[in-house]
């Protein structure tokens, strides 16, 4: 029997087990399906590649994907994912799919998924935080969930605009934290985290009960940046706000190989025309997630 | 050109003049005065950005093993798809994989490298400013310790750890490893004889410009310029919220600023070193 399971707002049918993803009945959405199967890989793609780089191949709609020692993956039409397991180590397999297998099926559909997190600040309508991996997207939203808000989303999410306003749809139920910052909440459990794997000090934690797969409106979005000696909240115009979007496509390095500049362009010009936009400096080298969250409060959801 | 050895490793022990080189090196490129938070050089080897661009992964789930395998493969890379010289920082020691024993930087990419010292003892000074730590801890955890590393291994940071052993050990790390070209230059050449010697290094790196190119370069990249543009726009590498990143730049603070115990605990480490490269007085 296979799993049935959603993510980013779309039914995933897998032969494999993927407990990130929000368990889903096999009846309930109307879109066409992920199919997920384990088996093996072609070495090359069917139609010429318009891209290669070490780990990935891909044109606009194959992608072929290889962590050495660990599996090989292969996306095709948005629709069809195999993976051919190499390593022993199925969470790590697993972050390959959930990552790279995924936003390649998103883009193969002309979907853009944003490299976010986010939280709720009333029922159905979220806060989106926009930065580059390292940034403080989840430590930013962690903090927020201390004042109150619950998480939508720690990583990454689906964004678009319907009837004129944006909207959101968010990846998977998990955050990933490190060790220091686990220390430093209270909202998840020391005995709910999950070890990724290996040496690393980090944790995953699910949010499955409180996760919502359909789509919420999205009120703004804060782009983050570690930058100056203080914190500094500042609204963005639309020309900005394009470009620091595109800046925060999840894996928008590969849109120009999968030829998907069009779908880029009009995606993100209809969100900067119609969403809400910051931008939320505070110091590079100093703990100062605290009062930057004070400030996202005080100066953002207290105001949209 | 495309598919050639692009890679140019602007090595050297932290607080060595490494972005005062970078610095250069931007102004000689772009015949601009350089942006110190964008320069045209290529980035840093611990920086985990260039992994996750090449490689398309987060970096932050690789094991050791993967990431010093993995990062030869992300500069190949970029060397391959650079059409001109990329020049990268780096910190890190020569030494090699414990996963393969191959060395951490990849030769394959690799055109020549130059290598910046500076007299172990403004060092200390310059990189106690840096962390905000006493020089006593600096001597102990860094100039002094043949463990000495930068930024840990389990950090949300955007930095892979630095091995960095001690002081010596990283400059002969520098001097016996590498099977390609390197280009030694000493921070106080740098400040005192600032045309011959970046002018040897612009030569040794094959690059062609001018004398007036270079002595344009060389006086927009002056310390106290450099300083004002951190005064006024910030510097994204500082440290030290108390202090800047560019801060006194001077050769010889050690004598009045360090004790002579301190001075002769780092003497009596360092002594063959600092004697091969005239430090030792």
């Amino acid at each position: 029997m296979p799993y049935h399971y959603q993510a980013y707002g779309i039914p995933v049918v897998s032969s494999m087990e993927l407990p990130a993803l929000i368990p889903a009945s096999d009846n309930e959405a109307d879109l066409q399906p992920i199919m997920v199967e384990a088996g093996a890989v072609p070495d090359f793609l069917v139609n010429a590649p318009l891209e290669i780089k070490p780990f990935s191949t891909f044109n606009e709609n194959e992608f072929r994907y290889e962590v050495p020692g660990v599996a090989k993956y292969y996306v095709v039409d948005g629709q069809y994912i195999t993976i051919e397991i190499l390593g022993n180590n199925l969470d790590e397999i697993l972050l390959y799919f959930y990552s790279n297998c995924l936003a390649a099926a998103l883009f193969q559909r002309n979907l853009i998924p944003f490299h976010v997190s986010g939280v709720f600040v009333k029922e159905n309508e979220v806060l989106l935080f926009a930065a580059p991996s390292r940034t403080g997207k989840s430590t930013t939203a962690l903090m927020l969930q201390h004042k109150g808000y619950d998480l939508f989303t720690d990583d990454t999410a689906l964004l678009y605009v319907h009837e004129g306003q944006v909207f959101a749809k968010a990846s998977y139920p998990m955050l990933r934290l490190w060790q220091n910052t686990v220390e430093k909440q209270s909202i998840y459990s020391d005995s709910d985290k999950q070890h990724i794997y290996g040496e690393l000090d980090k944790y995953g934690f699910s949010f499955h009960e409180k996760f919502t797969a359909e789509a919420v409106l999205v009120k703004g979005i804060v782009f983050l940046e570690e930058r100056g000696a203080d914190i500094q909240i500042t609204e963005t115009g639309t020309t900005r706000c394009m470009k620091l979007l595109v800046e925060n496509i999840y894996r928008g390095q590969w849109l120009d190989g999968m030829k998907k500049q069009r779908v880029r362009f009009e995606n993100v010009t209809k969100l900067a025309n119609v969403l809400p936009a910051w931008q939320a400096a505070r110091p590079r080298f100093t703990d100062t997630f605290d009062s930057f969250a004070e400030a996202i409060d005080s100066q953002i959801i207290k105001k949209v | 050109m495309k598919g050639d050895k692009n890679i140019v490793w602007l090595a050297s022990y932290p607080k060595s003049g490494n972005t005062w080189m970078r610095s250069f090196l931007s102004a000689l490129l772009t015949e601009k005065e350089p942006d110190i938070n964008d320069m045209s050089t290529g980035g840093i080897f611990s920086g985990k950005n260039n992994l996750e661009r090449s490689l398309d992964l987060d970096p932050v789930f690789l094991r050791q093993g993967q990431i010093e395998k993995f990062r030869r493969l992300s500069f190949s890379y970029l060397s391959d798809h650079s059409d001109k010289p990329l020049f990268v920082k780096i910190h890190d020691a020569f030494t090699m994989s414990e996963a393969d024993g191959l060395p951490l930087v990849p030769d394959e990419p690799t055109k020549m490298a130059v290598y910046l010292i500076r007299n172990p003892l403004d060092v200390t000074l310059s990189l106690s400013n840096h962390l905000d730590k006493d020089t006593e801890a600096v001597i102990e955890k860094f100039i002094n310790n043949p463990a000495g590393e930068f930024a840990g291994k389990n950090t949300a940071g955007h930095q892979f750890n630095q091995i960095l052993l001690n002081w010596s050990m990283h400059v002969e790390s520098w001097k016996k490893n590498p099977r390609f070209a390197v280009h030694f230059v000493r921070y106080e050449d740098l400040r005192f004889n600032p045309f011959q010697t970046f002018r040897a290094a612009v030569k040794a790196m094959g690059l062609e410009h001018t004398d007036e190119q270079i002595q344009k370069a060389i006086n927009a990249t002056a310390f106290e310029k450099l300083k004002k543009k951190e005064q006024e726009s910030g510097f994204a590498e500082n440290m030290n919220p108390k202090s800047s990143f560019f801060y006194k730049g001077q050769v010889g603070r050690w004598k009045d600023e360090l004790s002579p115990s301190q001075i002769q605990r780092i003497k009596e480490v360092h002594e063959p070193m600092m004697r091969a490269f005239g430090y030792w007085e």
